[in-house]
């Protein structure tokens, strides 16, 4: 799954576009659905960010290979074209002062740079800045890990012209700049999704091996625990742990048998411990 | 650009994953710590790297603690952090490693984590992260050392957790190493790799206070565990040459790792070492079966299963290892393979074997 945060509502047209979403209720932000992708929609500010984020993650569980984006427009210092795509390496808080690093493990066709949040739009910013980034990264890296967190900013302006408080940009234009980047954006999160290692589990067969031991056995939850460990060995060391507990069920002359006792069933555990260590 | 002189052709896989996403270039991130621009070292180690993109960082816990990294992940493209090590510089040698008789043992860490990836090493229980942290100043540990020097004479293990040879033509630490050791007699220094770095270890000066420990395993073994090391046999090329340079060399059977064909594998280990090294000139041979800390065990079970990790082992006082019975015919096979190739006080066992072997 993948999850996208922005803080306001034309950043996130590209994604609304590309994925048929539903609307879904929410206290804070606005809340988007469908079975590939969550879109959050914020509000400005880092306070908005943190609130919509801390709601969306308690709502909708993120699972182990799920990443977050967060995709924005930012102020930049003159060396930073317009319309540029960044990815960011660092981030750091304003307020707070603190720094917080996504670990950017994939290559990407994206420039990487800095990123300071700050809690209003910044006049003169010296390096990318914005006012959701660190109460994104914060929120979300509860439950992702720093791996699966993805920042991208798009310059949208070089500081406020005097006499104003924010830069004047039309929602088209930042639908546009966000969305001349989301397609390479949305590639390389899909893309990283198929590098990250497979759940350490045992397989469809062997976990219902376990299953069969377990209620043979009238495992308790460490007899449970012990058994799945010993199964996975078998499955890492022969390939396929089902064989072996067949053998071994024969041996015993427990093949087909009721259910034992538990007191019986702790025995019989010790022994096919001593048959897993051969 | 940094390539490390291993020895061996297995290199870090950044190839594409099917959804076409790469790794990037092992190296090619790194952080550095904003005191250790200070240190000349860590221009020199920049300069080494070409790196893609260098980020400055206040402190380097604050990269390598993060909460639940990717580890696994990381030591296939690992980032590099260039910080500054701060006391403890020395630590006490654990209950699990081999102090080969020496009174004073202790180790230091002035590389976190290793650009080897054994899927058996306990870094993986230890640390939270895959990435390389390089402290850039050695001379304080040197300090330190020199200091516990004019009690009493010290055994240090500089390469517990990395592999020094591995690094040495990125970061020079064997050089320094070794100077200071030649300054210094009383302290005796060890050295262990699972490279074939020859260049590396031949340009250091030879010296009676500096062992170089080679760990060797059997080379199914080691293509199955123990990825991007260098071959045994380039392992042993290292191993022949230093005996040549007349350095004290240390082998290394530990971890012995147990499979069920272990006597045909460890068979052949000890054959080829017959044959192919003057065993009579190691300085010692040590000896030992699998073993690690439950908690790291825990982890290791967790993040990254593998055949080694899943055994069902048996916890003695919170340290996992084979069964007490496995382990004695464990080393009692290696005992007799090693018999008659060096005299039995040059033979170091992780346990105590029964009386009459060896
Ligand atoms: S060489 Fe040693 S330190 Fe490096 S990964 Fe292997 S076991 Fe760990």
């Amino acid at each position: 799954m993948l999850w996208f945060f922005t803080a306001i509502q034309p950043e996130a047209v590209p994604v609304l576009k590309t994925f048929s979403m539903e609307r879904e209720p929410s206290l804070f932000g606005t809340f988007y659905r469908s079975k590939e992708a969550v879109l959050v929609i914020s509000g400005s500010g880092p306070v908005s960010m943190a609130a919509a984020a801390a709601e969306a993650l308690s709502r909708f569980p993120a699972g182990p290979a799920d990443i977050a984006v967060n995709l924005g427009i930012c102020g930049a210092p003159a060396g930073y074209p317009y319309a540029q795509c960044y990815r960011i390496h660092k981030i750091t808080d304003a307020s707070s002062g603190r720094d917080f690093y996504p670990d950017l493990l994939a290559a990407s066709d994206f420039g990487e740079a800095a990123l300071i949040t700050h809690s209003a739009p910044c006049a003169s910013p010296a390096t990318l800045a914005d006012m959701e980034g660190s109460a994104f990264f914060e929120t979300v890296a509860k439950a992702f890990s720093p791996d699966r967190i993805f920042l991208y900013k798009i310059v949208s302006d070089h500081g406020i012209e005097a006499g104003k408080t924010a830069p004047s940009l039309t929602p088209q234009t930042v639908t546009e700049l966000i969305g001349n980047a989301f397609g390479g954006i949305l590639k390389e999160v899909t893309a990283y999704t198929a590098l990250l290692p497979e759940e350490p589990a045992l397989n469809h067969e062997t976990e219902a091996g376990a299953e069969a031991l377990c209620t043979l056995l009238d495992a308790s939850v460490t007899m449970r625990n012990d058994i799945r460990k010993m199964l996975l060995y078998l499955q890492l060391r022969d390939g396929n742990a089902t064989e072996a507990v067949q053998r071994f069920l024969l041996a015993e002359g427990l093949d087909g048998q009721k259910p034992l006792r538990r007191k019986e069933g702790k025995l019989v555990l010790e022994r096919f411990r001593q048959y897993c260590l051969l | 650009m940094y390539s490390n002189d291993s020895g061996n052709t297995a290199s870090f896989n950044s190839s594409p994953a099917a959804g076409g996403a790469s790794l990037r270039r092992a190296f090619s991130r790194v952080y550095v710590e904003e005191t250790a621009y200070a240190y000349p070292r860590t221009e020199r180690i920049l300069e080494k790297l070409s790196a893609d993109t260098v980020i400055k960082i206040r402190d380097y816990k604050n990269i390598f603690n993060r909460p639940n990294q990717a580890a696994a992940l990381q030591k296939r493209a690992p980032a590099v952090i260039l910080a500054v090590l701060k006391p403890p510089f020395l630590y006490p040698g654990a209950a699990v490693c081999q102090d080969f008789g020496e009174r004073h043992f202790y180790y230091t860490s002035c590389v976190m984590n290793c650009p080897y990836d054994c899927e058996y090493c306990y870094l993986q229980g230890m640390y939270p992260s895959g990435d390389i942290v390089i402290f850039v100043n050695l001379e304080d540990i040197f300090t330190e050392i020199t200091k516990v020097l004019t009690k009493h004479p010290l055994y240090v293990c500089i390469s517990f957790d990395t592999d020094l040879p591995a690094l040495e033509g990125l970061t020079g630490f064997l050089k320094d190493w070794a100077e200071f050791a030649r300054n210094n007699p009383s302290l005796l220094l060890e050295v262990r790799t699972k490279s074939a770095a020859i260049q590396a270890i031949s340009a250091l000066p030879v010296l009676p206070n500096m062992i170089l420990a080679v760990t060797v395993s059997p080379e199914p073994l080691r293509s199955r565990f123990e990825h991007r090391t260098a071959s045994l046999s380039d392992r042993l090329k290292l191993v022949r040459t230093a005996l040549l340079e007349g350095r004290p060399v240390r082998l290394c059977f530990d971890p012995m790792i147990w499979t069920p064909d272990f006597e045909t594998l460890y068979g052949e280990l000890f054959q080829t070492v017959r044959e192919q090294l003057p065993a009579g000139k190691l300085r010692d041979v040590s000896v030992g079966t699998f073993r690690i800390s439950a908690e790291y065990l825990k982890r290791m079970r967790k993040n990254r299963p593998c055949l080694v990790t899943a055994y069902p082992y048996t916890n003695q006082d919170g340290i996992y290892g084979y069964e007490p019975e496995r382990v004695q015919a464990m080393l009692g096979f290696a005992a007799k393979q090693l018999e008659g190739m060096l005299p039995k006080e040059k033979i170091f066992f992780s346990e105590d074997l029964p009386k009459g072997v060896l």
